[in-house]
C-alpha cells in the first residue's frame, strides 16, 4: 500500500485509558496514605507531602520553611548524616527535598525490593531529624551563598523580583529560598521551633506508587508509620493565610539593570486563580491557546515568526491560594520593547478582538485529553498526581473525570475565562536587562516610569 | 531489567527496532541520525544543530510547523544535537502513530523543497538567541568554549561546541543546507525505534510502508581525527560575570563504552554523588571551602572528558580547594576506594538504570537507549552487558584508572573569577583567556 501524501493520516479514536487507581486510607494517627500498584519497572516512588510551605515563613524570616526541610537529611537521632546517606546509597535511593509556597515534599525513589527500609528512612528523616545548631548554621550559610550566586542568574533575578512586585507582602510574595537578609534573621532555635510547630504528622500524605501490590504497599507503609509515629497525635498544622486576597495591582514596570546583557529576561503577569477555581479546566484550555505549548500564539509569534527568542511561554500556577498568571521569555536585547508589546497585545487580544477560535479550542482540548496518558506513564508521575490531589483536597478519582471535564469546556466558557482571569490593564512587567540599550525603548510601551530595582 | 525488542534493516539501510510494552496506551518514536557537531567543517561550527531546527519547519507535503499536528494528537516531541548524533522523538497516544511516521518520513524524504531562505534566517536568529540564553547570558556559561579547545588539539572535532561560533553561524548560507541534508539525512544513516503500545509485526509493516520508498544515500564520510594530546598541565583563567569563583579540573578520558569508561563513572560517583561522597564531605561539609562540588565522566563516541568542578564560598580559596581535590585523588591513586564505596556506587548505578528505563520516550528513556546501543555498538540489547561492565569493577580497577588518567600532567585547570577581580583569586600561573 503506497502512502497518501496528500493529507496527514487521521487520528485514531482516543484510547480508552483508565488512569492508575490510587487508594486513600487514613491511619489512626492522622497520616493519609495513598497507594497505587505500578508494574512498569522494579521501582518504588515515595512522596511525603507536608502542608507547610514558604507561605508559612514568618514575615521577617523568609526562607525558614525551605531551610528546615534542607536540614532534614543532615542526620537523625539514630543516624549521623554520613550514615544516613550511606544507608540511602546502599539501597540505591535518591532523596529529594522540595519546598514550594504551599507545601514541603520529600521524594524518595528506590528499588521496590527495598520498600520497607526506604519508608523507614523517609519517616525517620522527617520525624526525628537531628537539628544540631552547627548543621543549621552551616546549611543556612550554604543557602545564603546560593542566593549570592543566583544574583548573576538573570532568570532567577526576574523570578524573585516578579513575585515580589505582584504579591508584595502577601505570603506568596517571596521565593522559598528567602533573601540574604531574611536568612540572617534565622538561627537554630527558629528552625527547631518551626519544625516542632509545623511538622505535625496528622495531615501528612504519604503516596507510595511502585512495583508492589496495593495491599503490600499499604501494609508496609502502615506498619512503618505505626512504628515511627507513636503517641497521641497533635492536631494537624493548618494555615489559611495563603488564601487571603493578593493586593490589587496597577499596570507597572520594574527594571533590574544588568549592564551589557545580550538578552533581557522578561516577566509579565498578575495574580491568577486557585486550583479549586471552577474555571480550572477552562484556564488549562485557554493557556494551551495563549502560551502553554510550542504551537501556542505567543511562541509562534515571538519565536517562529520573529525570531526574537529561543522560547516564550505563559502559565497559570494553580496553588492553594491565588497563584500567579505569568508570561516568561528571554529575548534579544535589541527587540525587548517590541517583544513586550507583542506579548501584551496577545494577552489583550485573546480576551477582546481575537478570542480563541473553534479550531483552536478543538486543538487545545485534544492536546490535553488525548495526551492525558502521557502524564501517567511512570510511577513517579502517578505519585506526583497523588500529592497534587492531596494538597488541594481533591478526591482520589479526580483524574477519572479529567477528560470529560476538559471536553466540557466550550467556546463560551473559554472566552469567559479569558475575560475574567486575564487582566492586561493590571500587568506587572519585569525586565532584567541592559539599561543603556533597553530602558529608553521601554518608554514607548506606556507602562509608566520604570521602578529601578537591584 | 529485560527490554525485549526485535530489529530489522530495510533495503534502504534504515535500521528499525521495535519494543512492545502495552502497559500504557502510548507509543514512543525515536529517530537518530548519526551526525553531530563532530561531522562539521571548521568555519561552519554549529551547523548540525542549526539544521536540526530546520527539521521542525515543515516538509513538502506538510509545509507548516511540525508541532501543531502532533500537539493536537496529544503528543510530546523534541529533538537535540550533540557532538555525535542528532535525535528526534515523539511520544504519542497509540492512535497517532501513523501520523508520526508519516511526518518523520516526510521530513526524511522530502525536506528540501519546502525549505526557504526565510525559514533559514528565522531559525538562525532563534539559534543565536538560544546561544545567548544558555551560554552568553548565563554564569559560567562560556566555560566549555575555553575547556574544549584546551583538551582537544587542532584537528580534533571535539574542539568546538555543538552550539557553534556566532561568526560561523552567520557565515553559514542557505545553499549549504542541501549538501548537509543529502550527506547525512537519509535512511542509511539513521536508526528508528518504536516503543510501547504497538505490535512488533505491525510496527515493522508501518515503518516499511512509510520509510521503505525513501532512497538510500551515500556512505557517511569518515571523520578525520588528528590527535596529539597535550602532554603537560594547562592552567587557564577566565573572567566571567559571577560572584563566586569556581575551579574546573578536566582530563581526556575513555570514550563511551570504552575500556575504563564505567570505572571512571563509578569514581565520579564516589567523589561527589550525594552527601556521603568524599569531596562533598571534605570540601563542603567539613572544611566549608566550597558551595558545591560535582564530578562526571562525560563520555562520547570517540573520546571522553572527566571533570571535577567546585564553586568557592565567599572568601574560599581556589588554591585550597584544588589542594583538597588533588589530595583526595592522590589517596585514591595510592589506596583505591574502599570496598563499601565501590559497592554503594554500583548499587546507585544499578538503581539509576531502573529509574531511567521506566519511561518509553523522551531523552534517555527506553527508546532513546535502544538507539544509543544500536548506533554506537550495533547491539540494541546491550542493557545487561552495559550494567555488567559496572558490576565487574572493583577497588583495584578503579584505583588503576585514577592512576592512569587523572594525573597532574594530563589535566586542564581552569579558574573562573569575577570580572575585574584580582587574578590572584584564581590559581597561580594561570594564563588569562578570552572568549567571544
Amino acid at each position: 500500500m503506497t502512502v497518501d501524501r496528500s493529507r496527514l493520516p487521521a487520528l485514531g479514536p482516543p484510547a480508552l485509558f483508565r488512569p492508575p487507581q490510587l487508594r486513600h486510607t487514613t491511619l489512626t494517627n492522622g497520616v493519609n496514605v495513598w497507594t497505587a500498584a505500578h508494574h512498569r519497572a522494579p521501582v518504588l516512588t515515595l512522596k511525603l507531602l507536608l502542608p507547610v510551605g514558604a507561605a508559612d515563613d514568618p514575615e521577617n524570616q523568609h526562607g525558614l520553611a525551605a531551610l528546615t526541610a534542607d536540614i532534614l537529611d543532615e542526620g537523625t537521632c539514630q543516624l549521623t548524616d554520613v550514615d544516613l546517606h550511606k544507608a540511602l546509597t546502599r539501597i540505591g535511593a535518591h532523596l529529594g527535598l522540595a519546598v514550594s509556597s504551599d507545601a514541603t515534599t520529600l521524594t524518595l525513589t528506590t528499588l521496590a525490593k527495598h520498600a520497607k527500609e526506604a519508608i523507614a528512612l523517609l519517616l525517620d528523616v522527617v520525624t526525628h531529624p537531628r537539628l544540631s545548631s552547627d548543621d543549621i548554621d552551616r546549611v543556612r550559610d550554604l543557602r545564603c551563598n546560593r542566593i549570592l550566586q543566583m544574583r548573576q542568574v538573570p532568570s532567577a533575578v526576574a523570578d524573585r523580583v516578579f513575585i515580589k512586585s505582584v504579591y508584595g507582602s502577601h505570603p506568596y510574595g517571596h521565593l522559598s529560598i528567602g533573601t540574604h537578609t531574611s536568612l540572617s534573621e534565622i538561627d537554630a532555635s527558629s528552625v527547631t521551633e518551626f519544625h516542632g510547630r509545623c511538622y505535625q504528622a496528622a495531615g501528612w500524605t504519604l503516596v507510595a506508587v511502585g512495583d508492589l501490590s496495593h495491599d503490600t504497599l499499604l501494609e508496609t507503609v502502615q506498619s512503618e508509620v505505626d512504628r515511627v509515629i507513636q503517641g497521641v497525635p497533635s492536631p494537624p498544622f493548618v494555615s489559611e493565610s495563603r488564601r487571603q486576597e493578593p493586593p490589587t495591582l496597577r499596570k507597572s514596570l520594574v527594571f533590574v539593570p544588568r549592564p551589557d546583557a545580550v538578552q533581557s529576561e522578561v516577566r509579565l503577569g498578575h495574580p491568577g486563580v486557585s486550583r479549586n477555581s471552577e474555571d480550572y479546566h477552562a484556564l488549562l484550555v485557554l493557556n494551551m491557546v495563549l502560551g502553554g505549548q510550542f504551537g501556542s500564539r505567543i511562541n509562534l509569534n515571538l519565536r517562529e515568526d520573529k525570531g526574537y527568542t529561543y522560547g516564550a511561554h505563559t502559565s497559570f500556577d494553580f496553588r492553594v491560594g491565588r497563584g500567579p498568571f505569568s508570561f516568561r521569555s528571554s529575548v534579544q536585547t535589541s527587540v525587548t520593547a517590541a517583544a513586550i508589546r507583542e506579548a501584551i497585545q496577545e494577552i489583550q487580544e485573546i480576551q477582546t478582538t481575537r478570542p480563541p477560535t473553534a479550531n483552536e479550542l478543538r486543538v487545545a482540548r485534544d492536546a490535553l485529553t488525548r495526551g492525558f496518558p502521557l502524564g501517567l506513564e511512570t510511577a513517579s508521575q502517578v505519585a506526583r498526581v497523588g500529592t497534587t490531589l492531596a494538597l488541594h483536597g481533591l478526591p482520589v478519582d479526580e483524574m477519572d473525570n479529567f477528560v470529560q471535564r476538559v471536553m466540557a469546556v466550550d467556546l463560551d466558557r473559554v472566552v469567559a475565562a479569558a475575560k475574567t482571569h486575564l487582566h492586561p490593564d493590571k500587568l506587572v512587567t519585569v525586565v532584567v536587562g541592559s539599561p543603556d540599550e533597553v530602558l529608553p525603548s521601554l518608554e514607548s510601551l506606556g507602562l509608566g516610569t520604570p521602578a529601578l530595582v537591584e | 531489567m529485560r527490554i525485549s525488542y526485535e530489529k530489522q534493516i530495510l533495503a534502504n539501510g534504515l535500521e528499525v527496532i521495535v519494543h512492545s510494552d502495552r502497559s500504557c496506551p502510548i507509543v514512543a518514536v525515536n529517530l537518530w541520525y548519526h551526525v553531530g557537531s563532530k561531522n562539521e567543517q571548521l568555519g561552519r561550527t554549529g551547523f548540525a544543530h542549526l539544521f536540526e531546527h530546520l527539521m521542525f519547519e515543515g516538509s513538502s507535503h506538510h509545509d507548516r510547523g511540525y508541532f501543531a499536528p502532533l500537539q493536537e494528537a496529544g503528543g510530546a516531541l523534541n529533538g537535540s544535537t550533540n557532538a555525535d548524533r542528532t535525535n528526534y522523538w515523539e511520544v504519542v497516544p497509540t492512535g497517532a502513530v501513523e501520523r508520526v511516521l508519516w511526518m518523520e518520513s516526510d521530513r526524511m524524504g522530502f525536506l528540501l523543497p519546502a525549505l526557504t531562505p526565510e525559514k533559514f534566517e528565522t531559525q538562525r536568529k532563534v539559534v543565536l538567541n538560544e546561544r545567548r540564553q544558555n551560554y552568553e547570558n548565563r554564569p559560567y556559561g562560556m566555560v566549555s568554549m575555553v575547556l574544549m579547545p584546551a583538551l582537544f588539539p587542532a584537528g580534533h572535532p571535539y574542539r568546538w561546541n555543538t552550539i557553534g561560533e556566532p561568526s560561523d553561524l552567520m557565515a553559514a548560507s542557505f545553499n549549504e543546507v542541501r549538501q548537509f541534508f543529502s550527506t547525512y539525512y537519509h535512511p542509511g544513516n539513521a536508526s528508528l525505534v518504536l516503543a510501547g503500545d504497538i505490535d512488533v509485526v505491525q510496527g515493522f509493516d508501518l515503518v516499511e510502508r512509510y520509510f521503505g520508498p525513501i532512497p538510500k544515500g551515500p556512505p557517511r564520510p569518515t571523520v578525520d581525527v588528528s590527535d596529539t594530546p597535550v602532554d603537560c598541565e594547562q592552567r587557564l583563567l577566565l573572567e566571567d560575570r559571577v560572584d563566586l569563583p569556581r575551579v574546573y579540573l578536566s582530563w581526556r578520558s575513555p570514550a563511551l563504552f570504552g575500556k575504563g569508561d564505567a570505572g571512571l563513572d563509578l569514581l565520579a560517583t564516589i567523589l561527589t554523588a550525594g552527601k556521603s561522597s568524599r569531596l562533598y564531605q571534605r570540601l563542603v561539609r567539613d572544611k566549608k571551602l566550597a558551595l558545591d562540588v560535582s564530578a562526571g565522566q562525560s563520555s562520547r563516541e570517540i573520546d571522553g572528558i572527566f571533570s571535577i568542578v567546585a564553586t568557592a564560598v565567599p572568601g574560599g580559596s581556589l588554591v585550597e580547594i584544588e589542594k583538597v581535590i588533588s589530595d583526595e585523588l592522590y589517596r585514591l591513586q595510592h589506596d583505591g576506594p574502599t570496598d563499601d564505596e565501590v559497592e554503594r556506587s554500583k548499587m546507585m548505578v544499578e538503581a539509576d538504570f531502573a529509574y531511567q528505563l521506566q519511561g518509553l520516550g523522551d531523552f534517555g528513556g527506553r527508546s532513546d537507549q535502544l538507539n544509543a546501543y544500536n548506533v554506537y555498538l550495533d547491539d540494541p540489547g546491550y542493557f545487561d552487558a552495559d550494567l555488567a561492565r559496572y558490576l565487574r569493577m572493583d577497588s583495584a580497577s578503579i584505583q588503576s584508572l585514577a592512576q592512569s588518567y587523572l594525573t597532574e600532567q594530563r589535566r586542564v585547570v581552569l579558574s573562573v573569577i569575577p570580572v575585574g577581580s584580582d587574578s590572584a583569586i584564581g590559581l597561580p600561573h594561570s594564563t588569562r583567556t578570552v572568549v567571544g
